[in-house]
């Protein structure tokens, strides 16, 4: 699946001021691409995220999903289109506290209203893939930080969505578990072309990523393919 | 566990301590519902089982003026042919039995007391079909009887001004129904009390409408004031009242049937029960509801990132009311449930105790379980409630997801 954003802006209205978060950026990302969105603090890298995402609307300009128009859809279009083709991964992980491993990936699935049975098969082999799959009944809060992103993950893939978008998915995590949510993400970017579009600071993601985009003020500075970091 | 009653249950067990403050507020607030209408509901039909079983029947009929001039001036208010009326009454199928009933006042003197009395005097012939319980007037000696057509009742506050006691002879000085003076003796049978009226039981009498009674003293020949009837059922007293009162009205008769709960200080005071009922509804309502629906407030707002993070993976406004209103129908019928057993419970000991607030109509009143007393002290506050707890929801949805993502 594909996204294409194009002179999309974002203000924020902070009493008499307004805050430019995006100034016009225009952005295609390709089914199966492992782009990283750079750029210091501030400089609205969320937001575009979010954007691309379908999460949040932009004050102006157009964002076309698989070449659907976005900006026209209702709330609840705009629900079912995350339900069924987006994954998220946040920094602070943002897990339902009172679910179960398990409850937390299956979530997703009874939002979709997904057979039961058929629902136990994929959150078990999801469960897997993370490998998690011996802590399916634990509470999430007896887990680590990186399990806990692991559950995640696990939580963002078990629709199988085309695209995961993620916010600092290691920026609450030691580099020893930051590497092994990378390898992971990696590896579903490989073997199921998942595309994966990360907001980051961590450079450990950025020279796994095969595109770079950098961001700085609100406006894409410039786009740096993997083959020119790695040459 | 179905995952949506595990998140509303689990949370409800999460923030245990307002939950269990929140369910103690419903239930006490619709156990009180329940019994303060309860109580109403059981004073108002002791009363009105002791009015129409032990002194005015299921309906009453007379002359349209008949309380205008009842006592002074019978001869207007008088029926003179009551056998008619009788027959054409007891056509009706719901018509048990009919009693006559007619006015008296004047003065009672025993030696040399005397003092002012009013009261009646009924059928003997007829007064335990039309009045079944009327012996439950009486506090000491007998109740009326055929066999002592000259034995009369008096309130207990007439005896003592007139210190007479059972069997005690004594005079009555009235007028016939044309208003010439006239008089007879009767005797002391039984002494009455009249419920939470201590100025009535000092001049109350009761007696039948003997021989002596229709020749001395009313002269009336077989005529009388009133007409007290007695039905097969309660619930048929409205339908019988309205078709005789039609029937009066197109043969221009001057008569009019009066239904028991028209009775002046039953329906005043049970107008103010009932306001009283209402009040206490629209209170404990509005109480119960403002606790639950602050409950849910505070779950709500707690949970606002919560609620963003499931929006961003999908779940639509629907889905997150239905999280909500889960945890509040689990909430409030839980407490709902446990109300209307403690209320049923307090009713049930109620019952068995009776509940006395003074020695009239309130003594020993036995309140009552009626369905649509247990479904409104149950819908109302409820129903209140789930309109408050929709504005809170309501708002954390119509924040955007990447707000409520951000919230703290
Ligand atoms: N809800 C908001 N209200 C007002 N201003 C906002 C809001 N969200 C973001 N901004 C502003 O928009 C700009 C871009 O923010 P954004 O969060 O996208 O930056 P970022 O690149 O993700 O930063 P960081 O690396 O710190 O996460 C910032 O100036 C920020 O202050
Ligand atoms: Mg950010």
């Amino acid at each position: 699946m594909s996204i294409r954003i194009a002179s999309v802006t974002k203000q924020y209205q902070l009493g008499m001021t307004t805050v430019n978060a995006l100034r016009g950026i225009s952005l295609k990302i390709e089914q199966g691409e492992f782009v990283a969105l750079v750029g210091p603090s501030g400089s609205g890298k969320s937001t575009a995220l979010h954007i691309l995402g379908a999460l949040d609307r932009p004050t102006s300009g157009e964002v076309w999903i698989q070449e659907t128009p976005v900006t026209q859809m209702s709330d609840k279009q705009l629900a079912r289109l995350r339900r069924e083709h987006i994954g998220f991964i946040f920094q602070s992980f943002h897990l339902i506290p009172v679910l179960s491993v398990y409850g937390n990936v299956e979530f997703p699935l009874l939002l979709m209203k997904t057979p039961k049975q058929e629902r136990r098969e994929r959150v078990m082999a999801t469960l897997e893939c993370v490998g998690l799959a011996d802590r399916a009944q634990h509470k999430t809060e007896e887990l680590s930080g990186g399990q806990r992103q692991r559950v995640a993950i696990a939580r963002a893939l078990v629709t199988r969505p085309s695209i995961i978008l993620s916010d600092e998915p290691t920026a609450n995590l030691d580099s020893q578990n930051g590497k092994g949510i990378i390898d992971l993400m990696q590896k579903l970017n490989e073997e199921q072309r998942v595309t994966l579009v990360f907001a980051t600071h961590d450079a450990s993601i950025v020279s796994r990523a095969k595109r770079i985009v950098h961001i700085l003020d609100g406006a894409i500075v410039e786009e740096v393919p993997a083959s020119v970091l790695q040459g | 566990m179905n995952t949506y009653l595990q998140i509303a249950w689990k949370n409800l067990i999460r923030s245990g301590r307002r939950t269990v403050v929140t369910l103690i507020a419903i239930v006490v607030g619709i156990a009180m519902m329940v019994f303060t209408n309860g109580f109403n509901a059981g004073m108002t039909s002791q009363w009105g089982s002791s009015l129409i079983n032990e002194t005015d029947g299921h309906v009453k009929i007379h002359h349209v003026d008949f309380y205008k001039f009842g006592i002074s001036d019978r001869e207007k208010v008088f029926i003179e042919n009551p056998d008619g009326l009788i027959a054409e009454l007891r056509k009706s199928s719901h018509v048990t039995a009919v009693m006559s009933r007619t006015a008296l006042a004047g003065l009672i003197g025993r030696d040399e007391n005397s003092t002012t009395f009013y009261g009646a005097v009924n059928d003997l012939a007829e007064i335990d079909a039309v009045l079944p319980d009327h012996g439950k007037l009486v506090v000491e000696g007998r109740p009326l009887s055929g066999e002592d057509p000259n034995g009369v009742l008096i309130g207990r506050g007439l005896a003592r001004s007139l210190a007479a006691g059972i069997g005690d002879e004594l005079v009555i000085l009235s007028s016939t129904i044309q208003g010439d003076q006239s008089s007879t003796l009767v005797h002391v049978r039984g002494l009455i009390r009249v419920k939470d009226n201590p100025q009535a039981e000092q001049s109350v009498l009761l007696g039948g409408l003997s021989d002596e009674m229709r020749i001395d003293l009313l002269d009336s020949g077989a005529g009388t004031t009133e007409l007290v009837v007695r039905l097969d059922a309660e619930q048929n007293v409205k339908q019988v009242v309205d078709s005789l009162n039609r029937s009066f009205a197109s043969q221009g008769a001057p008569w009019i049937a009066e239904p028991w709960y028209s009775n002046r200080e039953l329906s005043f005071l049970t107008a103010i029960f009932n306001g009283i009922g209402v009040t206490v509804t629209i209170v404990l309502s509005l109480i119960v509801s403002f606790i639950v629906s602050n409950a849910m407030l505070m779950s709500i707002f707690e949970r606002i990132r919560e609620v963003g993070s499931i929006r961003a993976i999908g779940a639509d406004k629907r889905q997150i009311y239905g999280l909500f209103y889960l945890e509040y129908l689990i909430m409030t019928s839980l407490g709902g449930l446990l109300g209307l057993v403690a209320g049923a419970l307090l009713i049930t000991l109620g019952q068995h105790t009776g509940i006395s607030f003074s020695d009239g109509i309130f003594a020993g009143v036995r309140p009552v379980l009626e369905i649509r007393n247990l479904l409104t002290s149950f819908l109302i506050p409820l129903a209140v409630a789930a309109g408050a707890v929709f504005f809170p929801v309501r708002s954390s949805c119509r924040m955007s997801v990447v707000d409520s993502l951000n919230y703290n």
